[in-house]
């Protein structure tokens, strides 16, 4: 299991290594970093700009730039991955992308951390309920509500949700749910019970919206993989043996449907990601999703990368937790 | 028209003659339907036996004449859509209709069942060792470690060698028989008082069946049980009951003691069975004597003799009147028999005292004869030393199509290494087994091959070489002249359609997701045939094996194990070739 862990990490290296090189072009050949100071009116002092140029490495070529920004080696040490420098930013000289992330990557893995619990709850959940009463009233609502969210683009979905929390305060007269804003602030003058409250209030909102399409494409999944296992021959036999309903279902039925959700709920952590750019836009939050925003804004080639290079690593992480859980799950599966 | 025929009032005024204090399984008038989309569908009608204790009693009859259902009816084991009525008496006590708790409490610990596929009946995810436990566990609360002992002992009941390692193990780590044999281990747990084993030797090989059914012996002797054995073996018949019934539409169209039923059959139907059973010691040249035409479907039953379509000595009558399930007494005359007289040999045939001493060549060969030859398909035994012979079984000139002597397939010196991989980091090659080494065949249009062996000698392997399944390490395989082993995946495709294979499982092989003719209809979107067209050949092919073109929307697990087989032969088969 070691071995196989390790095999597949260093495995990873080379991907993320190619993967950097393709956005790093990509980025490059889509927009000049300085474009924004170039058209400024009246126009700045081309000193000014070869200043700018010489800051942020423009004044060297695509591959000498993208090893650079690797090593770190030759520039004014505040670029090079291996020594932890994500590189200099456009948006001013004194913003640090690596000190920013970081912060801003607590309060992303806040929302997304408890988006996936829930949407892995809800949709385990609704995905047995619905493959018990296969043809129900009860699965029939559920079917139609999973489809509903599937189908609901995020960002206007994120709008409602927003509204009806407005509404729902205006009734009440109190700032029941927080609308707006993170609550990072607030925290700070809050202990103990307060700081549960606050995280509530502050959270429950978002957590819908970014939970809303992985949980539906999840449930409908959980269903259509407990149905196969409720018609398999092995709980059959469970039941012949006279055990009880409720053990045949969550021992022999349940804990086998779970296994082939590990590799969906790794590969919909993407999703997740992409869907906190949204979120976090509407409810405005700082975090990751508006870090990423703010340096497409900005043409901030050194903060763009900085922000796939970490989901990125996300995405593979994700897919190896899943990949060592399905061998602890599953028997059959032997990592060696 | 007999006068002193029997009639439905006679029968509440028949009264039990026969002792009764040691009947185990009492069935009566059990019907089973099913609510389909097709309207409701009668899988199980009337049926009713009587098993006593430590008495076995097997249940004949084609694929999908209701075995299984009846089983499962009793089980308590069917799904939602399926509703059953009459009674089924367990030591005397009424199951059917009781709530899924009541049901657990008799599962198990007075009635088991043993399932025909041991591949997908043990949970992948638990050792055996805890699967035994647990069946243990339901009734009796010993503990675990007791359970476990209990489980062990088990193991070495049924002939497991090294029982004590094989408790931690999982089922993928166990063969096929080897997992049937832990599957019988879970019935006789509890001791149960009956154990219906329906098909267990179906999916195994010859050699492993009967270590299976050794182990069945077993475990009666140890429990003491009653014994319902479904299958289609009538060997496996023969040597392990007392009485048998045959089943054909849902119905017991004759049961009596096994010689009884296998020398002096009263009705048509069981007469056919007999005749389609292959037989070693027979005459090579001389063919099987198949049943002509299909059972009938379920929804639209004929109003008489559900046999009757497919009987020769068919009259009006048989068309008209269903014929009750009688037995002959000594003036020739149909009567009632006790359901719970061991003796009885009753049967549901108008005619059956006319039946006589008749075999199945007489009644069925005068049929088949009229039909054209090649309808049941022309099939020549082939070992390689055989391939210069004449034509050797069938004399009618089936070979004198295309390509008689010349082989289509041929195979030379065919190896196949597996490499055994170190656990290391690098996973470096360290040994290899040979799967299969050197084998050399030929195969000619029309031709059947048997490849014959023990389980784990390759045969599976081999067919996958041929098909390129897998690469080969050396050797040829030419068809119709083009070297396979050279060609590349995608060279390989427009062959594809001409070589296909049916796999040995039949449910793990048919996705659970799609309808039946989707099933069948991939192979030939795959190799692009129009749409409508593929639609057509998809009803085609459900009717040539036999299945009702109708069923096509249904889903794999609708169906019985058998139709399962054919869905897979379906799928496999191509014959828009030119002959
Ligand atoms: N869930 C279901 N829904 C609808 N029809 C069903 C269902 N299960 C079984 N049937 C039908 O009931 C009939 C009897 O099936 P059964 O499984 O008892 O056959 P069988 O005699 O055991 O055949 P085999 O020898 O092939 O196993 C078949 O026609 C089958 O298609
Ligand atoms: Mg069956």
């Amino acid at each position: 299991m070691l071995v196989y862990t390790v095999r597949r990490v260093l495995g990873a290296i080379p991907v993320l290594l190619l993967a950097s090189v393709l956005t790093f072009v990509l980025i490059d050949v889509s927009g000049d970093p300085l474009a924004n100071l170039r058209v400024m009116q009246p126009p700045p002092d081309p000193e000014v700009i070869q200043l700018q140029e010489e800051r942020l490495y423009l004044d060297r070529s695509m591959p000498e730039r993208y090893w650079l920004w690797i090593t770190g080696i030759g520039g004014n040490g505040d670029i090079g991955l291996l020594q932890g420098e994500f590189g200099p930013s456009t948006q001013s000289a004194t913003y640090d992308i690596g000190a920013n992330i970081a912060e801003r990557l607590g309060v992303t893995l806040r929302l997304v951390g408890a988006a996936t619990v829930f949407a892995i709850g809800l949709a385990v959940l609704t995905g047995v309920v619905s493959a018990m009463r296969q043809y129900s009233k009860l699965d029939y609502t559920l079917t139609f509500v999973g489809f509903l969210a599937l189908a609901m683009p995020t960002f206007w979905f994120a709008g409602i949700v927003q509204q009806a929390g407005v509404g729902f305060n205006e009734l009440l007269g109190t700032q029941f749910f927080a609308t707006v804003g993170d609550g990072t602030y607030q925290a700070q003058s809050e202990s103990g019970f307060g700081l549960v409250t606050n995280a509530l209030a502050y959270m429950t909102l978002p957590t819908i919206v970014l939970m809303l399409t992985s949980f539906a494409s999840w449930s409908r999944y959980q269903r259509t993989s407990m149905l196969e296992v409720l018609n398999s021959d092995y709980v059959r036999l469970a039941r012949a043996k006279g055990l009880p309903n409720r053990v045949v279902v969550r021992r022999h039925a349940l804990r086998t449907a779970l296994i082939p959700l590990t590799t969906v709920v790794a590969v919909g952590m993407a999703a997740i990601i992409d869907g906190t750019v949204l979120t976090e836009r509407v409810f405005q939050w700082r975090g990751l999703g508006e870090f990423f925003i703010q340096a497409v804004a900005a043409n901030d080639s050194f903060a763009l990368m900085a922000w796939l290079m970490l989901s990125g690593t996300t995405v593979i992480l994700a897919n190896l937790i899943a990949d060592l859980l399905y061998g602890v799950l599953d028997p059959r599966i032997r990592y060696e | 028209m007999t006068a002193t025929d029997a009639t439905n009032s006679d029968k509440e005024t028949r009264e039990a003659t026969v002792e009764r204090d040691d009947v185990v399984l009492e069935v009566n008038d059990l019907s089973v339907t099913f609510q389909s989309d097709d309207g409701p569908l009668q899988a199980v009608r009337e049926v009713s036996y009587v098993l006593r204790a430590g008495e076995a009693l097997g249940i004949v009859g084609e694929s999908g004449s209701g075995k299984s259902v009846t089983s499962m009816a009793i089980m308590g084991l069917l799904p939602r859509n399926a509703r059953v009525t009459g009674s089924a008496r367990v030591l005397g006590q009424e199951v059917v209709g009781l709530t899924d708790a009541q049901i657990s409490k008799v599962r198990g610990e007075r009635i088991a069942m043993i399932f025909q596929d041991p591949l997908t009946s043990l949970n992948p995810v638990y050792t055996v060792g805890y699967q035994i436990a647990e069946a243990v566990l339901a009734h009796r609360n010993v503990g675990r470690a007791k359970a476990m002992d209990r489980a062990l002992e088990l193991l070495e009941l049924v002939g497991i060698p090294h029982p004590e390692q094989r408790l931690k193990q999982y089922p993928h780590e166990l063969s096929g028989g080897m997992r049937q044999r832990v599957v019988i281990a879970i019935a006789m747990a509890n001791d149960p008082d009956v154990i219906i084993a329906d098909e267990p030797t179906t999916a195994l090989d010859v050699t492993v069946q009967a270590q299976v059914l050794e182990a069945l012996n077993a475990a009666r002797r140890e429990t003491g049980a009653a014994l319902v054995l479904i299958t289609h073996d009538l060997g496996v018949v023969a040597g392990n009951v007392d009485r048998v019934a045959v089943m054909y539409g849902g119905r017991i169209v004759e049961s009596g003691p096994v010689e009884e039923v296998f020398y002096r059959p009263r009705m048509p139907y069981a007469l056919g069975l007999l005749g389609s059973l292959p037989r070693l010691d027979a005459d090579r040249r001389e063919r099987l004597t198949p049943i002509m035409g299909t059972p009938p479907s379920l929804n639209a039953m004929p109003p008489g003799c559900s046999f009757a379509p497919r009987c020769p000595m068919a009259r009006t009558r048989c068309h008209e009147e269903e014929p009750l399930l009688l037995k002959l007494d000594e003036r020739g005359d149909r009567v009632w028999a006790d359901v719970g007289d061991p003796e009885a040999h009753s049967a549901a045939c108008h005619f059956s005292a006319e039946l006589g001493e008749s075999t199945p060549a007489d009644l069925f060969r005068a049929e088949s004869v009229a039909g054209p030859d090649t309808e049941v398909g022309t099939e020549r035994g082939s070992a390689r030393e055989e391939a210069t012979d004449p034509p050797a079984v069938d004399g009618t000139g089936a070979d004198s199509g295309a390509g008689g002597g010349e082989p289509i397939l041929t195979v030379t010196d065919l190896v196949k290494n597996f490499p055994i991989r170190s656990k290391g980091l690098l996973r470096r090659k360290i040994g290899e087994v040979q799967a299969v080494s050197g084998i050399s065949l030929d195969l000619r249009e029309k031709e059947t091959l048997a490849l014959v062996g023990e389980s784990g000698c390759g045969k599976s392997t081999t067919a996958r070489l041929l098909l390129q399944l897998i690469r080969r390490t050396s050797g040829e395989v030419h068809y119709r002249g083009q070297p396979l082993h050279a060609l590349t995946p995608r060279q390989m495709r427009p062959l594809r359609r001409d070589l296909q294979i049916v796999f040995q499982d039949p449910f793990a092989s048919l996705d659970p997701r799609m309808t039946v003719a989707d099933i069948i209809a991939e192979p030939l979107r795959v190799h692009r045939e129009g749409n409508g067209k593929s639609r057509r050949r998809v009803a085609e092919l459900l009717e040539l094996v036999g299945l009702n073109p109708e069923h096509g929307s249904r889903y794999p697990h609708e169906f019985s194990g058998g139709q399962r087989q054919r869905i897979g032969v379906a799928r496999a088969w191509r014959s828009t070739r030119g002959c």
